[in-house]
């Protein structure tokens, strides 16, 4: 048994760690949301770059000028998602909404559901309606939702039911598909 | 090379990836780095987000009011922009472009958030020299071994004993039997304790499948435990999930006569993402004017499955087995012992080497800033030759916790156990008593990260660990962080380290070739002893980093080293009968190193990256008074006192890449031998045909036909010298 103190922890060195142990107790203001923030800035271009990669019925081109880009209750979005306002797609205009129902987002091309959505009324509400459902909600391209953001080693990955795509007359492009750790139904 | 890729290497380089158990300190250390400059990116990117209005609108678009021009230019740089010197590059420029959407959804999807999302309200950067070298790095590098990529690190001495033989070490002390680096593949250890060091030539990974390699010099003790004295090097190879596909890997030149790799990616219904690969590697004999003989060859199998199981839990399971056999030209003093004439035979040997492992690691995410792992593998060594003999089994079992605490307090804690048995053939040359032994190593960490201020963190940590040679051992560290400036950190550190004693140094008995004045008829032998103490280390180590817009880094550590009970040889006469001198191993030396490692880079443009690292190393060794050790001492001339390396990594367009690097290596001194200095030239061309398929042509050492570089200690193989080497490579990922 070999411990001796050597001279790291004696002298002066004692002096500068106990005076910088006394500066633990200042605690540091937190600011637990920065992570977030990235999390969903990427989130964000990952909005955009489904709105870029996925293509809209005619009918549902036409009849806007604006390509809409909503909310549907509450996200952890801020004001990240209001930097995609005034970008194009598709030869339109983002503008970015924020609904709190169901029946609100009918119009809209790309939704995002809140977490505190009840699902089964949302997808029921707008199933065959084109409109490209995007969540983190669990489980969310199993009960119908088109794609899905999945955390994998805390990096943004997403899922995508193409099923639901199909039904909702949205055709994905297949380079999101390649990029979705998982497409459910036929492609 | 495109930007959205570059920038995607250069994030998957900062990414830490919490499910490496033994590498927690590691990840903290890189990621802590990178958080220096991100957090400070961070704030302007929240600005940023607050000031953009859409382009129409005419408002400034940066609150620091620099000329948009100026502004559009820096976030193009810092989109394309490589790790600070490549690695540090990696880390430093982990910032994000403000404008996420202009990124490839590929480039996005590697962007890794934990870093930041972990600890939130750090600001201050990682109070440790590290070095991080990427998968793009090796490939650009155009290198086929761990060894080689190693040379451009600062810090960091390689030298060539023989084609299959390295000398490598960190801050000092080179040796083939260098005994002061911590080497980790995927949180496996692979230094030997039969002499604490490295068979570098059984240590091969699919260099395409390499996240990345991390540096770091100075000590790791406080939560690796011993022999992380001078170093750690860590090997992290990609997840499963990232290797997806086929790919098939061909290299074939002069030197490096063959090397095969294909890899199988693919994902299982359950969700299971895996590869499978094989590697076989041919190289050819270096130089000797009288036959080098030290060829080798050697076949690899493995797999990796990464299993995310939940958003929480994700579950690795990994092996890998080797065979391979290498050449070379050993001196055998052999005879009966004591019974003259002693005869000195040269033979050649070719070592067979076959070892595989496996293991399982299980990494579960409690919050955003808590998380565990627990780590077990299982490792086989076996190497077989004429001196040279050892099969060793070693089981490891690691855990890791980590959380937060009081806000300002990121702790982690853990334990660790390795059994390792081994088993010996003893020969006339080499003889270990008892010919087999098991060894338990029992550690225990805690360390506390705090945040004093924003700006300021202080990083208290100890090491107990429990090892059958010498008992209990404690590594103590403290380091602290400041953040000067958004883009400017100071660190410095204080930390104790062991090099526990080698089972070698405890049971060896060597027979050494005499020295040519010595009576040949007398055998002479190196011997282990029990009574053999570890090394201590208090190493003082001072750092300062600067990223100036993303397109100049710099980053300087200087050092200062104090060893105590280093290793020495003092000669005994054994009068026998029969007459024997011994030199039993003792800790009879003390010394000091100073030095100096400095790394820059420059992105010149978008496509040219400029990088340039020197370090400077002195070493003081002092044997103790009552000590007549002739040979110890003679190790503070085996590191050169100063090693430079400029490179280049120029695009023309995005098909086609250009990397051109020169070298210099101090003179150094081995066992009263001269080794002059040298330098050295690499070059490598890549084209990239098609998507997935890129051709290079790689020359390295192209300024000389052949030059030495090391010469062997202990066990007297014949050195002989690296020669140029030229080599085409195909690569096809489908």
């Amino acid at each position: 048994m070999r411990i001796s103190a050597d001279n790291l922890f004696s002298g002066k060195l004692a002096v500068i760690t106990a005076a910088l142990l006394l500066l633990l107790c200042m605690p540091v203001p937190g600011k637990a949301d920065e992570a977030q923030q990235t999390e969903y800035r990427i989130k964000t271009a990952f909005l955009y770059n489904f709105s870029r990669f996925v293509v809209w019925p005619e009918s549902a081109m036409q009849e806007r000028s604006e390509f809409l880009l909503c909310t549907l209750g509450e996200t952890q979005f801020k004001e990240q998602l209001d930097t995609l306002t005034g970008k194009t797609v598709h030869n339109k205009t983002i503008v970015v909404k924020r609904h709190s129902q169901p029946q609100e987002v009918l119009d809209c091309h790309l939704v995002f559901i809140g977490e505190q959505q009840d699902l089964t009324e949302t997808l029921w509400t707008l199933q065959k309606q084109p409109v490209l459902t995007v969540s983190n909600i669990a489980g969310f391209t199993e009960k119908g939702g088109i794609i899905q953001f999945k955390l994998i080693e805390n990096k943004v990955r997403f899922r995508i039911n193409a099923d639901a795509a199909n039904s909702a007359g949205l055709s994905v492009s297949s380079k999101l598909l390649s990029l979705a750790i998982d497409v459910t139904g036929s492609r | 090379m495109p930007i959205d890729k570059q920038v995607a290497s250069q994030q998957r380089i900062v990414a830490s990836r919490p499910a490496l158990a033994r590498v927690l300190y590691i990840f903290q250390v890189v990621r802590s780095y990178s958080e220096v400059h991100s957090a400070a990116e961070m704030k302007t990117g929240k600005e940023m987000l607050q000031n953009v209005r859409p382009p129409q609108s005419g408002m400034p678009a940066h609150p620091t009011g620099l000329p948009r021009r100026l502004r559009r230019i820096c976030a193009g740089l810092a989109a394309g922009m490589l790790t600070a010197l490549s690695a540090q590059a990696a880390t430093l420029d982990d910032t994000l472009p403000d404008d996420l959407t202009e990124m490839s959804m590929e480039a996005l999807m590697d962007i890794e958030i934990t870093s930041v999302a972990k600890k939130p309200q750090k600001k201050s950067a990682a109070a440790a020299a590290i070095f991080v070298i990427t998968n793009d790095d090796l490939r650009r590098w155009g290198v086929t071994s761990i060894p080689e990529a190693l040379r451009r690190v600062p810090g960091v001495d390689v030298a060539k004993i023989d084609a299959n033989k390295w000398a490598i070490t960190s801050r000092g002390f080179n040796s083939r039997f260098a005994n002061k680096l911590l080497v980790l593949i995927d949180g496996r250890s692979v230094y030997t304790p039969l002499f604490a060091g490295v068979y570098w030539d059984n240590q091969d990974v699919v260099l395409q499948d390499v996240e990345r390699i991390e540096v770091i010099r100075g000590p790791g003790g406080t939560l690796w435990g011993a022999n992380a004295v001078n170093g750690v090097i860590n090997i992290i190879t990609k997840s499963a999930t990232d290797t997806q596909g086929d790919m098939v890997s061909v290299t074939a030149g002069d030197e490096v006569k063959g090397i095969g790799v294909a890899r199988h990616g693919g994902k299982l219904k359950n969700g299971i993402d895996y590869r499978v690969y094989a590697k076989y590697s041919d190289y050819d004999e270096a130089y000797s004017s009288t036959g080098a003989h030290d060829d080798w060859r050697s076949g690899q199998l493995g797999f990796r499955s990464d299993w995310m199981q939940t958003d929480r839990d994700s579950i690795t399971l990994q092996g890998d087995y080797y065979r391979g056999k290498a050449g070379q030209q050993v001196s055998i003093a052999s005879g009966p012992a004591g019974a003259p004439p002693t005869t000195v035979n040269q033979v050649i040997d070719d070592t067979e080497t076959e070892g595989g492992n496996l293991l399982f690691r299980w990494s579960h995410m409690i919050d955003k800033s808590s998380g565990f792992v627990l780590q077990l593998y299982y490792d086989h060594v076996g190497l077989d030759g004429k001196v040279l003999y050892e099969d060793r089994d070693t089981f490891d079992m690691d855990f890791q916790h980590r959380f937060q605490w009081m806000d300002n307090h990121d702790v982690v804690w853990g334990f660790d156990y390795r059994f390792t048995h081994d088993n010996t053939d003893n020969n006339q040359t080499f003889e270990l008593d008892p010919s087999s032994r098991s060894v338990n190593l029992y550690s225990t960490f805690i360390q506390d990260e705090i945040s004093l201020q924003d700006n300021l963190r202080l990083t208290l940590g100890t090491k107990l660990e429990h090892n059958d040679f010498s008992g209990f051992e404690y590594q103590p560290s403290i380091r602290i962080a400041w953040t000067i400036t958004a883009s400017q950190t100071l660190w410095g550190s204080v930390s104790r380290a062991v090099r526990t004693p080698a089972r070698g140094e405890h049971d060896v008995m060597l027979r050494l070739v005499p020295p040519p004045a010595a009576d040949p008829g007398i055998p002479v032998y190196a011997e282990g002893d029990d009574s053999y103490d570890p090394e201590v280390l208090t190493a003082y180590e001072l750092g300062y980093r600067l990223n100036h817009n993303n397109i100049w880094s710099t980053d300087v550590a200087v050092f200062y080293n104090d060893y105590d009970k280093l290793r020495t040889l003092d000669p005994s006469v054994d009068p026998g009968p029969p007459a024997t001198i011994r030199f039993p191993f003792d800790n009879n030396m003390s010394g000091e190193t100073y030095g100096l490692e400095l790394v820059s880079q420059w992105q010149v443009g978008p496509g040219w990256r400029l990088n340039a690292s020197y370090s400077w190393l002195d070493m003081k060794l002092h044997l103790d008074s009552n000590s007549n050790d002739s040979m110890s001492k003679s190790s503070e001339d085996a590191s050169p006192s100063s090693k430079a390396a400029i490179w280049s990594a120029f695009d023309f367009g995005t098909r086609l890449q250009f990397d051109a690097a020169l070298r210099y290596v101090g003179g150094i001194e081995v066992n009263g031998v001269d080794i002059d200095s040298y330098v050295e030239a690499d070059l490598r061309l890549g084209w990239e045909a098609a998507p997935g398929l890129e051709f290079s042509i790689i020359g390295q050492n192209l300024l000389d036909n052949h030059h030495p570089e090391f010469l062997p200690d202990f066990i007297n193989t014949r050195p002989t010298e690296v020669e140029r080497s030229i080599y085409g490579r195909v690569i096809w990922s489908f």
